[in-house]
């Protein structure tokens, strides 16, 4: 592979040793070796060619969040994120992909039909006595590791079937001040159709006009791994799903599907892409943006705190919008934790790959969230809220973990 | 090398050895641009442990190579004959804050932002602030002598350090100094270790001296559209009796790297910028402010800011903060130097550096600390291109030689390290060498300890033209 676009990232690195400070891992370890600044230069000695690849490289560059802290920290804003993806793909070219992540990119990712088959069958099991009995039957306990607490990081099925299943491919409302196309990501579709209603309740009372398209996976979960085959496929197939319709923008609930959606013009080069990329928003962004937003009538008298996403506050550059978002509503108090903007650990499948680190990470992010008093956690990102609702369950805490968006569409329910 | 990893992990356990390439990989460098690798990393977590390390090493003749963070500027931690790597961060225990002695007793792998942290939130304050500091350890200050903007009024590590416990090469544990304001009790061991580099030993513990915080502090940054301005405003704040807690200066190149990256609104077509940050009593600081501000409008400012609060002074440090990673924009590798001179021949110093980067044609941006006449001209270059590579030796050394001229010194505050000891010979005479070397005999007379840095040799030559380490 060519990777002279990443030659300025390396060139950039002074080796000041500045980032380690924002990199979660090395916070964690120690060991210069698993920090922002050691993945920097071996990519390089591997470049220049004094490194084979090896299962160790393959092990220093897992262990990466691609939280972005260290680009933000770097006064030269040196893309580790970039480098370590690069990494992962040349891994992958050598060692191909792990059987169970093969299945999960190749068969699941591409299909809709057997991804809903996947999700049918946690729900079953989550139903059924099936889980009480697992649990109860100590049989997680013979598989190593943590895979005891690790099942307990998927939370309830919500609804039971796919958000994108219960709902019409396009809801009108009368004289649209917008219309836009939503793209739900898989997290809204099988784990958290409440988010996805609460988007829906909050357009509508906003006037705009939505689109729900056919659409797959967004391809961050390939990517991240190192995939980009599959990950050039979804999007491929993403864009041929939204065009043609007449839209202002194309809203996500989810920074990771928002930065690979944006990133589909670059990768696939098409105008038809680019097209697609330029429109793409969060949903809070969209929100403060691009509308007037009503304003709920009703009194929320609840004392939120809020969690950056690392995708939202370093990828998409967005701070403000949610927590201004939070405030429109009356009689909310947000009260803002120390180290907001720092990464809780989830990181995609990282969390299930690294669970005893993901946990010690996650409880920096508890302790600073406990401190607040909050009665809610919001963040803009179904991952985050995953880790972070795994975290308050298995320590019992009292925070409810919710999307900014849930707690807007209460407020205007509240009022009606 | 089975038997040394078995002895080493019977003194640590497995967990904190590393041997696989890329760990030696990434323990292979510093802040500076040249790499050696090591043959082992290991990372104690006490003294003892240091200290079964230490008479290992010696015991096999292998070296050892005290390291923080590695954020240092002189190649002072690189493990240029192979061995062994001594990581510290593991001792990261800040043990006392002693606020009615006004000290501190901490570990050698303590970040010193954390320290300032601790004990600012008593009140107390540890003013030497290397540019690194949220993530530069204090032993690594320590053993290099680190300074930072706050030198000018506050003075550098060295003037804090009261005390230490050091594992010797004999692998003793010996205590120098001690916990007294007033310390006359034989030769002053404590000053000698202060800035050793690791060359005599190996710093385990240490005690610092703290004063009380300064109530109150402001920022102000000028910009000045010709390098005279800022260079006589320099003095002429002296003259008025103010000592002000920090005063930078970067120069036009420094300014737009810094620009490119944080478009703050500096003014591109500056010559210089000057950052002054005064501190003290809340009216003291009210009252100097406006006299800076008005000395450097008289030499020809084209703009002063003044922050009216901490985040807006946190704003405009940002630029002099970032300036050290952002200068190598233009080209990947850095040469950073931290010549230093009498604070009086600072104008004299810039014009000399400027007219050795233009008699190379090589890329020099300068900043530093104009108050204590530590500058910081850094040659940006690429080791790739070994022409430019010879012109960069031949520059540096010119750059020492005007330096020793002007009455200063090869380093302020980054130690001499690997990149500064072929250039000993020009600030010392033999004699005086002679001293140093007897001294590191004393210590270490089977030279295992850090060898190679500070005295040069054999191994310092060829160093900007040889592409690689080993």
């Amino acid at each position: 592979m060519d990777y002279s676009h990443l030659q300025k990232e390396i060139d950039h690195c002074s080796k000041c040793g500045g980032c380690l400070v924002a990199c979660p891992i090395y916070g964690e370890l120690g060991v210069e070796t698993m920090g922002s600044r050691g993945r920097v230069f071996l990519f390089s000695q591997y470049l220049e060619g004094n490194l084979e690849l090896s299962k160790k490289f393959a092990e220093i560059m897992s262990l990466c969040l691609l939280c972005k802290n260290c680009t933000a920290t770097c006064p030269n804003g040196v893309a580790t994120d970039q480098l370590v993806l690069a990494a992962r793909k040349e891994l992958v070219g050598k060692y191909g992909l792990p059987l169970i992540k093969k299945t999960v990119f190749h068969h699941l990712l591409k299909s809709n039909g057997r991804l809903n088959l996947a999700a049918r069958l946690l729900t079953v099991y989550q139903r059924t006595g099936l889980r009480w009995l697992v649990r109860k039957s100590r049989l997680l306990k013979v598989f190593p590791s943590d895979l005891e607490a690790k099942e307990k990081l998927l939370p309830d099925i919500q609804g039971g079937q796919p958000f994108l299943s219960e709902v019409a491919q396009r809801i009108s409302v009368e004289n649209p001040q917008k219309r836009i196309a939503y793209f739900t990501g898989c997290m809204t579709n099988y784990f958290f159709q409440n988010t996805g209603r609460s988007v829906l309740n909050v357009l509508k009372e906003n006037q705009v006009e939505v689109f729900l398209p056919d659409q797959l996976c967004c391809g961050v979960p390939a990517e991240a791994n190192g995939d980009e085959e599959t990950m050039l496929h979804l999007a491929e197939k993403n864009v041929k799903f939204f065009s043609g319709l007449e839209i202002d923008a194309i809203i996500t609930d989810c920074p990771s599907c928002g930065m690979a959606l944006k990133e589909y013009g670059e990768k696939l080069g098409t105008e038809e892409a680019q097209v697609f990329s330029s429109k793409v928003k969060d949903i809070t962004q969209f929100l403060m943006q691009d509308i007037e937003l009503k304003i709920p009538t009703s009194n929320i008298p609840v004392t939120v705190t809020y969690h950056d996403p690392c995708h939202a506050v370093r990828g998409l550059k967005i701070q403000k919008e949610p927590r201004e978002l939070l405030k429109k509503i009356p009689g909310l108090i947000l009260k803002e934790m120390n180290g907001a903007n720092q990464c809780c650990g989830s990181a995609g499948s990282f969390n299930l790959s690294y669970y005893q680190l993901s946990m010690q990470i996650l409880a920096k992010k508890l302790t600073n969230i406990t401190e607040t008093g909050a009665d809610v956690v919001a963040t803009a990102c179904p991952a985050c809220e995953m880790q972070i609702g795994h975290g308050v369950r298995q320590n019992h805490l009292p925070q409810k973990v919710m999307h900014p968006i849930e707690l807007l569409s209460e407020a205007y329910l509240a009022g009606d | 090398m089975s038997e040394i990893i078995q002895a080493l992990t019977k003194i640590l356990g497995p967990e904190n050895i590393h041997c696989s390439l890329e760990d030696r990989m990434c323990y292979s460098y510093d802040g500076t641009f040249r790499t050696f690798l090591p043959d082992y990393i290991v990372r104690p977590k006490s003294t003892l442990e240091i200290q079964g390390l230490v008479k290992l090493a010696v015991a096999n003749k292998i070296p050892l190579y005290p390291r923080g963070a590695g954020t240092g500027l002189s190649g002072g931690s690189v493990p240029i004959k192979g061995g062994i790597v001594l990581d510290l961060t593991r001792l990261n225990q800040i043990v006392e804050i002693d606020v009615k002695n006004l000290l501190a007793v901490v570990e050698p792998g303590v970040v010193t932002g954390d320290l300032h942290k601790a004990v600012e939130a008593l009140g107390l304050f540890y003013p030497p602030d290397p540019a690194s500091l949220k993530t530069c350890t204090m032993g690594g200050n320590v053993a290099e002598g680190a300074g930072g903007p706050r030198a000018i009024k506050y003075g550098v590590t060295r003037d804090y350090v009261m005390g230490l416990e050091v594992v010797t090469a004999a692998g003793e544990i010996i205590h120098l100094g001690g916990r007294t304001v007033k310390n006359v009790a034989g030769y002053d061991l404590t000053r000698l270790f202060v800035g050793s580099e690791g060359t005599l030993g190996v710093i385990t513990q240490i005690i610092v001296r703290l004063i009380p915080k300064p109530e109150a502090k402001k920022t102000i940054l000028s910009m000045f559209p010709k390098l005279n301005g800022a260079a006589e405003t320099v003095p002429q704040i002296i003259a008025r009796g103010i000592i002000p807690a920090t005063l930078e200066i970067m120069d036009d190149l420094s300014i737009n790297c810094v620009e490119n990256h944080l478009h703050m609104g500096l003014s591109r077509d500056s010559e210089a910028v000057l950052l002054i940050e005064l501190d003290g009593d809340k009216e003291v600081v009210e009252k100097q402010a406006p006299i800076i501000a008005q000395i450097c409008q008289d030499n020809g400012a084209s703009e002063v800011r003044v922050a009216r609060n901490d985040a807006e002074s946190e704003e405009l440090w940002k630029a002099r903060r970032a300036v050290s990673a952002a200068i190598v924009q233009l080209n990947p590798t850095k040469i950073a130097e931290d010549a230093t001179v009498p604070r009086t021949q600072v104008p004299e110093m810039i014009r000399r550096l400027k007219k050795i980067a233009s008699k190379y044609n090589l890329l020099m941006p300068i900043y530093g600390h104009a108050g204590d006449g530590n500058l910081h001209p850094n040659i940006i270059t690429d080791r790739r291109n070994s022409e430019e590579m010879e012109r960069v030796e031949k520059a540096v050394e010119e750059i020492f030689k005007n330096t020793v001229e002007l009455g200063g010194t090869l380093s302020g505050e980054h130690g001499i390290g690997l990149m500064k000891a072929p250039f000993m010979k020009l600030q010392f005479t033999p004699e005086e060498l002679h001293y140093f070397r007897e001294i590191k005999k004393a210590f270490d007379p089977h030279n295992l300890l850090n060898p190679g840095k500070i005295f040069g040799g054999e191994e310092s030559d060829g160093l900007f033209t040889s592409p690689k380490g080993n």
